[in-house]
């Protein structure tokens, strides 16, 4: 997502993302000052970072991290535009365990580079290793997990345009 | 940019510099049981590094840049 100014281009990223979310929760989204280049990545959260309830049945709790980088448009002198370099998309159950959980953590300390799905406790899953493994997916778009959990999951959606709202924001995401 | 507290446009909230660290210190200590600076300090340092991966571990370290 491009702007003139640096606040512009975290504007018009924030945006799409925002009304992607509002699908399922109206729970803003949180930017900590990251209006500016620097080395080191931005982040931004849904909420306060704590898992945000979703309505349906069962009624699950989601929970949005991104970072992301501010770079000069390439070939568009005086433009910015923000990267994405990270998220964390996860999904609880009632009872606070880990359902799934979408990573993408390049700059961390982890040796796992990909993005990777993992299935948490609340999966219930039976094979031992899976609840440890890191599942390679190819990097997923927040828009994906939210389709996910309205058409999968039992979340209800909060607007009866959801399904065009996904993919008009993903379809815009997807361009950069 | 920052203000006395935290705004929102609507879309977005904008936090302060102190909010921001709040944040992070607040998803510390549920999940880790221990504040946002011990938890940085402790990142940086590597300690967690046996396995950065555990979910509860992860959910904050990528809350980071709201303590730096």
């Amino acid at each position: 997502m491009a702007g003139r100014t640096s606040a512009q281009a975290v504007q018009a990223f924030v945006d799409p993302l925002q009304l992607a979310l509002s699908c399922v929760t109206d729970a803003v989204v949180n930017i900590g000052g990251g209006y500016h280049p620097a080395d080191e990545p931005h982040a931004l959260t849904l909420g306060d970072g704590s898992p945000v309830r979703l309505r349906g049945d069962p009624p699950l709790a989601l929970s949005v991290i991104l970072h992301y980088r501010i770079v000069r448009a390439t070939g568009q002198r005086g433009l910015w535009r923000v990267q994405a370099i990270g998220y964390l998309y996860a999904l609880e159950d009632p009872d606070g365990r880990e359902v799934l959980a979408y990573h993408w953590h390049p700059l961390g300390h982890s040796a796992v580079l990909h993005p990777h799905l993992h299935l948490g406790a609340g999966a219930r899953v039976g094979f031992p290793r899976l609840s440890d493994a890191h599942l390679p997916t190819g990097w997923v778009a927040l828009e994906a997990v939210l389709r996910l959990a309205v058409a999968d999951l039992g979340v209800e959606p909060r607007r009866a345009d959801w399904d065009e709202v996904l993919r008009r924001t993903q379809k815009a995401l997807e361009q950069w | 940019m920052a203000t006395q507290t935290a705004k929102a446009n609507g879309r977005i909230r904008e936090l302060t510099r102190e909010q921001a660290r709040a944040l992070l210190d607040r998803q510390a200590r549920r999940y880790l049981g221990m504040g946002g600076d011990e938890f940085v300090r402790k990142w940086d340092a590597g300690e967690f590094d046996d396995n950065p991966d555990r979910p509860e571990v992860m959910r904050v370290a990528m809350l980071l840049p709201f303590g730096r």
